[in-house]
């Protein structure tokens, strides 16, 4: 699949291994301090997660893929806003981990990689405007 | 089906192409391409109702041109999780330390 700009794609390295960071990552106390309160936490193929943010707004997701300590990629439903997709991935590095967040808007691959052309054409469409 | 998945389709790809180089007119983009007229006239109005195109009249012709809006939508979704996640991830680097605080590994 093309990567489009229609994804916010992060990466941290961790100084621990990367069953510490599955831990700290899944588990709902955990989750509580660094990700949202975790009203329900059940990261079996096909569970479900449900997470308070301040101010009332509720996450909803659901499991996609889990592979502990390895995958873990979420249907992602903010405060009723369209679904997306969360993917968590962990691999070893050295004697810490990697993990990579990339989080997509839509879950089609032909919409997903026309966005950068979509980006490029609105981009010569504001030098027009400038030009004009 | 959103403003993205509008996009999707190859055609209508293409009318937002032709029309990032400049305005044009119906006629004018139904000559670029093996589609029928009213082919072309419905992608215009799917777009359209996308609020991808915007139409003015000019005389007896519709002209058509992009309506940059829904990128600019795009770009605060991308933002707004861009700062979340960076947030989060470094609230996760303070939770593995004090985990580790918690139940030091054994070494």
């Amino acid at each position: 699949m093309t990567r489009g700009l229609c994804e916010v794609r992060l990466t941290r390295r961790y100084a621990a291994t990367p069953a510490e960071v599955w831990a700290a990552l899944t588990d709902p106390d955990s989750i509580g301090r660094w990700l949202a309160r975790a009203i329900e936490v059940d990261l079996a193929p096909r569970g479900a997660l449900e997470l308070a943010m301040p101010g009332d707004a509720r996450i909803t997701a659901s499991v996609r893929e889990v592979e502990p300590e390895r995958v873990l990629e979420l249907d992602w439903i903010y405060a009723g806003e369209d679904s997306s997709v969360v993917r968590f991935e962990l691999a070893p590095d050295g004697d810490g981990t990697l993990l990579v967040l990339d989080h997509r808007r839509i879950d089609e691959p032909l919409g997903m990689s026309y966005i950068s052309r979509w980006t490029a054409a609105l981009a010569r469409f504001a030098n027009e405007l400038q030009r004009s | 089906m959103n403003a993205l998945q509008a996009l999707a389709d190859p055609t209508r790809r293409r009318i937002v192409e032709l029309l990032a180089e400049r305005e044009r007119s119906a006629g004018e983009l139904a000559a670029q391409f093996q589609t029928s007229r009213p082919g072309v006239s419905r992608h215009l109005r799917v777009l359209r109702e996308h609020g991808l195109v915007q139409a003015r009249e000019d005389g007896q012709r519709r002209m058509y041109s992009l309506d940059p809006a829904p990128l600019a939508e795009l770009d605060d979704w991308l933002e707004r999780y861009r700062s979340f996640w960076a947030n989060r991830l470094d609230a996760l680097d303070t939770e593995i330390r004090r985990r580790r605080r918690a139940d030091p590994a054994p070494d």
